[in-house]
């Protein structure tokens, strides 16, 4: 029999699952599969379950069954068989990390004082999406050639209905006819506004307002929420189901921008969300907030397709656009473009990777924290075939943006060979990506290269004589690069002065041409 | 992911102590790992003062084990 032309694997750990949820919730959880099944068939896509600890599904790719559900290693290394041997177009890690690891991979900001940047390590799907080796060196992930989601499950949670109703919204969703203008609901802590502003102005035709909180939010209407593009640049903490505004730099009594709570069930069908929110995506048991989810599986349960978001402390300037704000706006173009949340996904990363000279250790973090939360292979926006009628106009009036907001849901559209063909493109991008990268290694030197007062000079403002500064060396995957030709960046962490707030700065050296200075800030 | 107890050092980082834009992070470091130190409830962004007062002193904590927080459910025992 020949392989399906559109394989998707829906991939989790049984034993696990049934651990966590019972007998009865696995049942629940597997029927649901299999209507999920029946729905991506009807749209051209064999779906195919496998269970990480299943002797039969792991002989089948040539693997051996996962007897520690933790062992991220291992559940990797099957990955990677799974994709030699079937090359699905799709793979949806079913579970949040009690059933499916991420990868804890050190963080290379990481200094040992938690009030610099508190992450050690950064738990990331990247390396499923990677036919490179299993290591927990970030920069080493630099090819990603797999289109990966997940659809996670509630921490600590053992009511499998968080699952359930995601598996629901994935078999039963739809599409849009994508209109010209397509409204934005973008949200952005004030002092970011202009970040965010250039962000959405990068999106291709679109319309909305940047909504600043304060004084926006976090009572947002229904209307308000309606776009099936959410844009959110905001602050965001670990165990908190609330993402914040900031009024000044120096004012760290947050408001509420965006409250899980507030995000109801039915109140977001089909949106899909781009959080550039330190935390967005991270997984933590919701009786840590009072019961209350995050506000990434808020929307996910409220009927979203998927969130774009990070497991950590992400990172970006207050004005202009880096790290967090281009790996965001890199997968919404690609979303308003037609692509499944999943190709988005793996998109983004490429081309984020492809946008720079070298990886600096800020673009490795957030190349491992971004990851989606979702079924990958779910197609917000109908591309080609016309525009939403009705919807156009240059700047999109209002009345076009309601026309635009009352589209009817259309069959998404359905899976052909021309996938495929796709897949073999990025696969082909991801390998000379994994091939020709230059990427900072994983540990600073011993030394700094630059002073502090040179540093200074660079920015323009006084640096403390306390501050660390490190040096990173970049190299190709295959090794260092001739003598004269490294990059290099150097990484300070300063505190705040006047009315500056504490920041993160890189200073990233290509021989040859004057040093690149960026400032950026936690999101 | 269940509630753990802990036992290790709080220690309290100040950046541009004595300037209007002192900052306060409190910092707990065990034999294995070090966080921040955050209350839950408490807000994520701002000192806490109480958390604070523990500077310097062994304490045993019960909470959420984040990969940057520790979400401290319960009072610190001191342990010195």
């Amino acid at each position: 029999m020949s392989a399906p032309d559109v394989l998707k694997v829906v991939l989790t750990n049984r034993n696990a699952a049934k651990a966590k949820y019972g007998a009865s919730g696995w049942r629940r959880i597997r029927a649901a599969v299999t209507t999920l099944v029946k729905a991506d068939a009807a749209r051209g896509i064999a779906t195919r379950f496998f269970a990480l600890d299943s002797a039969a599904d792991c002989r089948n790719v040539g693997a051996t069954p996962i007897t520690e559900a933790g062992d991220a290693e291992k559940v990797k290394a099957t990955i990677d068989s799974i994709f030699a041997t079937r090359n699905p177009a799709y793979l949806m890690l079913l579970g949040g990390p009690e059933l499916v690891p991420l990868v804890n991979l050190a963080n290379p900001l990481w200094t040992g004082d938690p009030s610099h940047d508190p992450d050690p390590t950064v738990p990331s799907d990247l390396p499923y999406a990677c036919d490179s080796p299993y290591t927990l060196t970030a920069s080493s992930y630099r090819g990603p050639t797999r289109v990966v989601g997940r659809l996670a499950d509630l921490t600590g949670d053992t009511d499998p209905e968080a699952l359930l109703v995601q598996l629901h919204h994935a078999a039963t969703a739809g599409s849009v006819r994508r209109a010209s203008p397509e409204p934005v609901f973008a949200v952005s802590a004030k002092v970011w506004v202009g970040s965010t502003t250039k962000s959405v102005a990068g999106l291709p035709d679109v319309s909305g307002a940047v909504r600043t909180s304060p004084t926006d939010g976090p009572a947002w209407t229904a209307a308000d929420v309606a776009p099936r593009v959410h844009f959110v640049n905001c602050h965001g903490a670990e165990f908190d189901p609330n993402w914040y505004g900031q009024v000044a730099p120096s004012n760290w009594n947050l408001p509420v921008a965006i409250a899980a709570a507030n995000v109801t069930p039915s109140m977001v069908p089909g949106q899909v969300v781009a959080a550039e929110c330190c935390y967005g995506t991270a997984h933590w048991h919701p009786s840590a907030a009072g019961g209350q989810a995050s506000v990434a599986l808020s929307y996910l349960l409220g009927g979203a397709s998927g969130v774009f978001g990070s497991s950590t402390v992400a990172y970006g300037p207050a004005s202009t656009t880096e790290y967090a704000d281009v790996i965001c706006r890199l997968f919404v173009e690609q979303v308003l473009g037609g692509a499944s949340i999943g190709r988005a996904a793996l998109v983004a990363r490429q081309r984020f990777i492809q946008s720079q000279a070298f990886l600096d250790p800020i673009d490795v973090k957030t190349l491992a924290q971004f990851a989606l939360l979702g079924d990958p292979s779910a197609v917000p926006f109908v591309t080609g075939a016309g525009v939403a009628p009705g919807a156009g106009g240059a700047g999109g009036t209002a009345a076009a943006t309601k026309t635009a907001l009352r589209r009817a849901l259309v069959s998404p559209p359905m899976a052909s060979r021309s996938i495929r063909t796709r897949r073999d493109t990025l696969t082909a991008i991801g390998e000379a990506l994994h091939r020709t990268t230059v990427s900072c290694s994983a540990t600073s030197r011993p030394r700094a290269q630059m002073t502090h007062r040179s540093l200074a000079a660079l920015l323009g403002r006084t640096v403390p004589p306390d501050t660390v500064i490190r040096a990173y060396d970049a190299e190709r995957a295959a090794g260092p690069l001739p003598r004269g030709l490294a990059p290099r960046a150097q990484v300070a962490f300063l505190p705040p002065m006047a009315r500056e707030a504490a920041s993160l700065v890189v200073v990233r050296e290509d021989p040859g041409g004057p040093p690149d200075v960026r400032v950026v800030l936690r999101r | 992911m269940s509630e753990s107890t802990q036992t290790g050092r709080v220690s309290v980082r100040r950046v541009a102590r004595g300037s209007k834009s002192e900052q306060i992070s409190v910092v707990f470091t065990t034999g294995e790992r070090t966080w921040l130190l955050r209350r839950a409830g408490a807000a994520a962004f701002a000192p806490d003062p109480d958390l604070a007062g523990l500077d310097g002193r062994r304490v045993t904590v019960t909470g959420y084990e984040g990969n940057g927080t520790f979400l401290v459910t319960a009072d610190p025992v001191p342990d010195d």
